[in-house]
């Protein structure tokens, strides 16, 4: 199985969301991540086929995204997705199931098995209103996977989730990218970390690097480093240098900073990380 | 093999459009707003036919002393009355019946109505009111007709109709004053008055119940797509399988179902009302005993079934219409905005006898005109490669080839959604 994106572009009036994106995603996890209007969820959103690039074609194993054959293999959790206050959980996942296409003795142990799953069992006969903003998450988690989906969307799948949940579900979607394509967009960068094989940056809607964790990381090896120094000397390195992390420690300050050359003597240079690569290129931006 | 297969994916999806279907009506009914329109319509829509016959009546009798009987009561001495006047022609013998019972009431007194002589001569009121009309009388020179002028009415009332057609507000065509003469000519040359207090409560209710309904459509119906907008899920159902397809037509479905049953319980509650309350009689009787101007060949019994059918056809629009701004409109309350000024601003557009046919058409063809008896069955006709049609068959078929218009263009606009 192989999603392919071929040039695809997104402008606004003004505003190129997505630029020239090209990309070949086959089985695995893939983690999206940039800072917020990168063009992330305008990407996804293309993927879903809600969203019609200006040009450009997205397709799988040859059908285009447009078509019925493809979003029957689809499962897309969206960033905001709506739901209807009325409904129970089960009313909502039977719903959804029938929109899918599911027989209803399928969707019935389908729901039941998935509300389980992320722990809402005990909930399934309560009405959506009542659900706290994580309770609705995993709700939206499990309506993703009803369909056994060979290709899995989600748009910030684990904000407001507490973390023995995101763990939880994070090895969920580990397991799960084994026999299907992933695709998470999330600022949480420790969970792509963890389980993205691929990891996809885009900056200003364009793809600015693919690649597994090393070879992404490799963009700032041997340029992370850490030192102590004056509140003064703070100041100063914060307009040199963008600052990972800074953290007082009685008259001096601690810094986490990504810098090509030892930015002072007693500097130290550390293992990079995603997070730091992450804040490397994004600390200027809106998070 | 092969046929039992498609088969059995056809009754498959049938019976996922109908799941679907059930989810949608779920979603309208689940809503605040909606639950409490429908109680106030259904309740209104129950009573209102009782307006009439709530509160007293009061009238003097012989002796002077005020007599007082409740509306019912008063409702039944003139179905009483009318019934007993069934099935008479309208000749210079009834007409002075009715003429020397009317010479009794001292019209010279401000309540006159309330006098003994009135009482008397209110059994030939319909009489009384059908002469006047026709003959273009005041009810003091009602008072004066002799037996010779009254031996003209036939006469009158046919040189009317004549006059109607060459000196009507509107342009007729030739073929559609050709139409009215022969009309005319299949009428009968005099009028049989039967008593049909029923169907005129009914068709003068009705008007008011079905703009109620219309109003109710349009709260409850607003946000079938346009609901999905603003909520957000409409990212979920575009990107499911049957999102683009079987989940349009469950949501159209959904909304026709909804309005369609709430006119039709409307229509049938007032019909039993008002012919329980009124009676059945006079569905056999000619159209011109409700009132109307132009003589259709059809009685009020049939007028009544065309013009119940009008309204399911003004409904069927309005939803489609409603259905078509809910899916173009970004939220509910644009739609409910439009939606009232569709229902309510015609009724307040004077159109200029100056203007051309095609002007008054289009004026009757907007629903809050469809769902009129007066409109139903207005002089107003339309024709199409030199056929002349009236409006009581015209506006339900157009009503269908516009919702069907409509609801093409909802499903491609939702179709088409982007989620931005």
């Amino acid at each position: 199985m192989e999603l392919k994106i071929d040039r695809v572009t997104k402008k606004y009036d003004k505003k190129i969301a997505c630029d020239r994106i090209s990309l070949t995603l086959e089985k695995g996890v893939y983690g999206l991540l940039g800072a917020n209007g990168a063009g992330k969820t305008t990407l996804m959103r293309m993927i879903c086929g809600i969203l019609d690039p200006s040009s450009g074609s997205l397709s799988c194993d040859g059908i285009d995204v447009s078509q019925e054959e493809y979003r029957e293999l689809l499962g897309y959790l969206p960033q905001d997705f709506g739901y209807y206050p009325e409904f129970t959980a089960q009313d909502f996942m039977l719903y959804i199931a029938a929109l899918k296409g599911i027989p209803k003795s399928k969707a019935k142990v389908k729901t039941a098995e998935l509300l389980e799953m992320v722990s809402l069992k005990n909930e399934a006969k309560k009405k959506i209103k009542t659900f706290s903003g994580g309770m609705k998450q995993r709700l939206g988690i499990a309506q993703a996977l009803l369909n056994d989906p060979k290709i899995l969307v989600l748009d910030e799948p684990t904000a407001g989730l507490d973390p023995k949940e995101r763990i939880k579900f994070r090895n969920i979607i580990s397991r799960m990218g084994a026999d299907r394509i992933i695709l998470l967009s999330t600022h949480i960068v420790s969970d792509i970390e963890h389980i993205a094989n691929t990891i996809l940056i885009m900056k200003d809607g364009q793809m600015i690097h693919e690649g597994s964790l090393e070879d992404i990381i490799a963009v700032i090896r041997d340029k992370v480093w850490e030192c102590s120094v004056s509140c003064t000397e703070a100041d100063e390195y914060g307009e040199k240098y963008p600052i990972i992390n800074t953290r007082n420690e009685g008259d001096m300050v601690f810094l986490r900073l990504v810098s090509d050359e030892k930015p002072c003597e007693d500097a130290n240079n550390v293992e990079a990380t995603l997070e730091d690569l992450y804040l490397y290129y994004f600390s200027g931006e809106e998070a | 093999m092969r046929m039992n297969r498609l088969q059995k994916g056809m009754v498959f999806d049938m019976k996922l459009f109908f799941q679907l279907t059930g989810f949608e009506l779920k979603k309208i009914l689940c809503r605040k707003r909606s639950v409490i329109t429908l109680l106030v319509v259904i309740l209104l829509g129950i009573f209102s036919v009782f307006g009439t016959i709530v509160g007293n009546y009061y009238f003097l009798d012989e002796n002077g002393e005020e007599i007082a009987v409740s509306r019912y009561e008063e409702e039944m001495i003139d179905r009483r009355n009318g019934e007993a006047l069934s099935g008479r022609v309208v000749d210079a013998d009834l007409i002075m019946e009715a003429v020397d019972a009317y010479r009794q009431v001292p019209l010279d007194k401000v309540y006159y109505d309330i006098t003994p002589e009135y009482q008397n001569a209110r059994k030939y009121s319909e009489i009384c009111e059908i002469v006047c009309w026709t003959m273009d009388l005041s009810i003091d020179e009602f008072q004066q007709l002799t037996r010779e002028q009254a031996e003209q009415f036939d006469q009158i009332r046919r040189e009317n109709k004549e006059y109607m057609i060459e000196n009507s507000d509107i342009n007729m065509s030739e073929n559609m004053k050709e139409y009215w003469r022969e009309c005319i000519e299949k009428s009968p040359k005099t009028l049989t008055y039967e008593y049909s207090g029923g169907y005129y409560r009914y068709v003068a209710v009705m008007y008011t119940t079905a703009f109620m309904a219309a109003a109710a459509v349009a709260i409850m119906i607003s946000g079938i797509f346009s609901e999905e907008y603003v909520s957000g899920a409409d990212n979920l159902i575009l990107s499911s399988k049957h999102g683009k397809g079987l989940v349009i037509g469950a949501k159209l479905l959904a909304a026709f179902g909804i309005a369609e049953a709430l006119i039709i319980f409307l229509i049938a509650v007032s019909y039993i009302e008002t012919m329980a309350v009124w009676g059945t009689s006079g569905a056999d009787a000619s159209l011109i005993l409700l009132g109307n101007i132009f003589e259709y060949p059809i009685t009020i019994g049939q007028s009544a079934l065309f013009y119940s059918i009008c309204m399911l056809g003004s409904i069927l629009l309005f939803t489609a219409l409603t259905t078509f701004f809910s899916a173009a409109f970004k939220t509910p309350f644009n739609t409910i905005v439009v939606m009232a000024i569709i229902l309510i601003v015609p009724m307040f557009i004077v159109i200029p006898d100056s203007a051309p046919l095609w002007v008054f058409q289009l004026e009757q063809l907007m629903p809050t005109h469809m769902m009129a008896f007066w409109d139903a069955m207005s002089d107003l006709q339309y024709e199409i490669f030199g056929v002349v049609i009236p409006p009581y068959v015209f506006l339900p078929v157009f009503a269908i080839i516009a919702s069907c218009v409509c609801v093409c263009l909802s499903y491609r606009i939702f179709k088409r959604h982007q989620v931005v």
